[in-house]
């Protein structure tokens, strides 16, 4: 109840207009949309309606919810609207009125040199610090969806970053090195000098005056961002004359280690300049690999390589005798028993016979030639910190090769090899693995509640239930789904709903502690009587759980699933009891009560009982009344001795009456 | 419930036929010691008249047949008690004893009891018949008060019972 006055007041107070899309606010988490308030009418504010398959950054919207940042679109409130398409998570923005900093046509004439530094980098950096000090990576900087606060205004507002995974919609050339190998949506949260890296890219569009976002093929921006470094690529060989140059030099740098941070920019809008060195990690092979025509002098783009195609690249490493490919290819590389154990290859002859599959080898051997890069694996590339958002788009795409690939790629053999290939070099990677221990053990759990869905929504537990069954229906929160089973009750589909591997396992994750109820219910399905009641006892744990305290519908649908097992009970009073005793329930709508009430599993139990009872005690009657009616004649026994009984009285009065006459 | 007449059908149990058989015996000869102190005449007239009695008791001895010496030796006692009174009084045994109607009286109390074995048990039939005439009518009515309140389920014998291995 109080979540659909929350949502009420939400669509009370928000309308979205529909017919005014507002394009530049889209991102790969959805469409925005200008959004008027109903207490305030002036204000400017845009909507942004929800995919719900892409998963939204949940920590961050509370942050910054909680506590706006100046130069960083903030939401302002969130909640179900219902859409032609149906009900969706609508996000609420304030909106910039100042215009885009690069808008469709990639041009922005307002940009100069010297706004560039003295307004847009200090207003982004003072986002971005506040930012940064929560713990959070913005991910999203670039120059379609970098906005001037207002009309003629010089601050910039950065464009929100919540609404779909970190760096998914960035451009291969605004994103970091260090994410750029990844797939879009996998890109994962990365570290600040991501961020300074996309706030560079930026700055150096503005410099140019045109917005670099230009799409070319991805093999030759890889190719070019690594061979020149990104800075190069970026300007096309083209030096940034003074002391702009020196800083987006700074922070274009490709190694994040090397690149400049919040400190260094800081220091040098004051005057100083940074002695970072550069150069000094070295990812480039000792001699040129030819794989499929290409010549190949970086690890990461050998790397790239083979994951794009693993059948080849297998067929390579098989033909080449991997051991002394390393030997010959590889500085500084030495191939001991451990590290070709985790590759793979122990006792594989070079690789001639490998114990692991084409996909899983070319995934340690990757990993090998890129340890501080995303898991490339089956064709995907994914940054150890965005294997959530991996799980979330295979289940997104309803494809069963996706969802094949989630149940190979989550498996303790093959993470705890990459973690060892990696050789501390991904920390993200380690620390992946060892937050998804419980995850392996789950994924291979086949029971209700349980399998590759559970681990969907509990590392993606912000994302709302995707099961077909509430089609068009937002089911985002555990009240949302009480609710939503509240709705479905009356077509008569319980039995299915709660029975759905994805409303299992999103409800396990949200209601938590609930793998015994969703034992009993996967193991009394048969049983029509027990899985009425066992049904009745976990909507009756969730109405508790959520504090819901009123589910009419629910509960009469669920007397309703009881009545017929009330049929089986023997006894007519216990029957017309229990029937009255239901419907008094329902009118109630409390599910819990009716549970307390109703014990119908032991009722039947004492049913089955007393009904046994009473059925000896009939026979026996039985037994006695055709005993009583056969005729007794004066020769039963019984006649027999009552009769004697009888007339040893009478004689003995007879023979006291003599005696007495005598005395007398 | 109402107490349950108990009507006991099984046959008397063999076990209680061997009670020691002298005990009757004995009493008889205690009777004849304690009348012979007095008057020799009342231990003859018992011991005569007493005659059908040490029949019954010379049979083989079941409770059954013991209740039927009781009965039939109380009802001889009866005729033979006034005549051993009058002998004890000092008459003459050849003046009492010697007209026919003293036996008569004495044999005729023994024939009552027989005929007391005969309507006791006819009696004792039909009131026998009645009570379970009665008892029938309570068991019909507790059987379809249990039907009412379990439904005519209950009272179906079940499957296994019924069915013929074949079936």
């Amino acid at each position: 109840m109080a979540e659909n006055i929350a949502k009420s007041a939400f669509n009370t107070r928000y309308s979205l207009d529909q017919a005014t899309p507002l394009p530049e606010f889209d991102t790969a988490g959805g469409c925005a949309f200008k959004v008027v308030d109903a207490h305030a009418k002036d204000s400017a504010l845009y909507g942004l309606v929800q995919k719900p398959e892409v998963p939204i950054r949940n920590s961050l919207y509370k942050s910054l919810v909680e506590k706006p940042i100046r130069n960083i679109i903030s939401p302002i409130d969130r909640g179900i609207m219902t859409m032609p398409e149906g009900q969706r998570l609508v996000t609420v923005f304030e909106r910039p009125t100042g215009g885009v900093f690069f808008g469709p046509d990639g041009v922005n004439p307002l940009v100069n040199v010297g706004r560039l530094r003295t307004n847009i980098l200090t207003s982004a950096l003072g986002g971005l610090a506040e930012l940064h000090s929560r713990n959070h990576t913005h991910r999203l900087i670039r120059p379609s969806s970098v906005f001037f606060a207002s009309p003629g205004s010089d601050e910039i507002i950065l464009g929100e970053c919540i609404t779909a995974p970190p760096g998914s919609g960035q451009s291969l050339r605004g994103e970091a090195m260090e994410c750029v190998f990844a797939d879009d949506i996998t890109r994962g949260n990365a570290t600040e000098e991501a961020d300074i890296y996309q706030l560079g890219f930026v700055l150096i569009s503005g410099f140019f005056g045109e917005n670099l976002d230009v799409s070319l093929d991805r093999d030759a921006i890889l190719a070019g961002r690594v061979n020149q470094s990104s800075f190069w690529a970026l300007s096309g060989g083209q030096d940034v004359p003074g002391a702009l140059g020196k800083v987006l030099q700074g922070m274009l740098v490709d190694e994040p280690s090397e690149r400049w941070n919040l400190a260094d920019i800081l220091d040098w809008l004051e005057g100083s300049t940074s002695q970072r060195r550069t150069g000094l990690v070295n990812r480039s092979l000792s001699k040129p690999t030819h794989f499929m025509g290409v010549a190949y002098i970086d690890r990461r783009l050998l790397a790239e390589a083979f994951a794009l195609n693993v059948s080849e690249a297998a067929r390579y490493l098989k033909e080449k005798k991997f051991g002394q490919w390393v030997q010959s290819n590889l500085r500084d590389e030495v191939l001991d028993d451990r590290m070709e154990k985790a590759l793979g290859i122990l006792g594989a002859d070079n690789l001639g016979v490998s114990s692991v599959s084409d996909d899983q080898l070319i995934a340690r051997i990757c990993m090998f030639l890129h340890p501080d890069g995303p898991i490339r694996f089956k064709g995907y590339s994914i940054m150890p910190d965005s294997i959530s958002a991996f799980v979330a788009s295979a289940f997104a795409s309803g494809s069963g090769d996706n969802i094949q690939a989630v149940h190979e790629l989550i498996r303790p053999d093959l993470l705890s090899a990459l973690v060892e290939i990696s050789d501390k070099n991904n920390p993200a990677l380690t620390k992946a693995v060892q937050n998804l221990s419980k995850e392996m053990a789950l994924i291979k759990d086949r029971t209700l509640g349980k399998g590759a869905e559970r681990v969907l929504y509990s590392l993606n537990p912000q994302i709302p239930c995707m099961s077909s069954k509430f089609n068009g229906q937002w089911i985002g929160s555990l009240k949302q789904l009480v609710h939503g089973f509240d709705r479905e009750a009356p077509n008569g589909r319980l039995a299915s709903l709660i029975t759905d591997r994805h409303i299992a396992a999103f409800c396990a994750v949200h209601a938590g502690d609930m793998d015994k109820d969703f034992y009993l219910l996967s193991h009394t399905q048969k049983d029509p009587v027990r899985f009425s009641f066992q049904m009745a006892q976990f909507f009756g744990v969730l109405q508790n759980r959520t504090k819901i305290p009123a589910l009419p519908k629910l509960t009469s649908a669920l007397v309703e699933s009881m009545k017929p097992a009330l049929k089986l009970l023997k006894k007519v009073s216990r029957r017309e009891k229990i029937t009255k005793l239901l419907d008094s329930v329902k009118k109630d709508g409390n599910i819990a009560k009716l549970t307390s009430v109703v014990d119908l599993v032991e009722i039947q139990q004492q049913d089955a009982r007393e009904f046994s009872a009473a059925r000896r005690q009939i026979q026996l009657l039985e037994k006695e009344r055709e005993s009583l009616g056969r005729k007794i004649t004066h020769r039963h026994p019984a006649a027999l001795l009552k009769g004697y009984q009888l007339s040893a009285i009478f004689a003995a009065s007879i023979c006291l009456l003599s005696l007495a006459m005598i005395v007398i | 419930m109402a107490k349950k007449p108990k009507i006991s059908t099984s046959k008397p149990d063999k076990k209680k036929v061997k009670k020691p058989a002298g005990i009757g015996l004995f009493y008889i000869l205690s009777l004849f010691i304690i009348a012979g102190f007095f008057s020799v005449g009342s231990a003859v007239a018992l011991a005569l008249g007493m005659m059908p009695t040490y029949v019954l008791f010379a049979q083989k001895k079941t409770p059954l047949s013991r209740m039927r010496s009781q009965v039939v030796g109380l009802s001889n006692l009866a005729g033979v008690l006034p005549f051993v009174e009058r002998l004890w009084d000092g008459q003459n045994i050849s003046m009492e004893l010697g007209s026919p109607l003293p036996w008569v009286i004495m044999y005729g109390a023994a024939a009552l009891g027989y005929v007391l074995l005969y309507v006791g048990p006819m009696m004792a039939a039909i009131s026998l018949q009645v009570m379970a005439g009665e008892r029938i009518k309570k068991i019909a009515r507790h059987r379809q008060k249990l039907i009412d309140e379990w439904g005519p389920e209950v009272a179906f014998r079940e499957a296994k019972s019924t069915e013929s291995p074949k079936s």
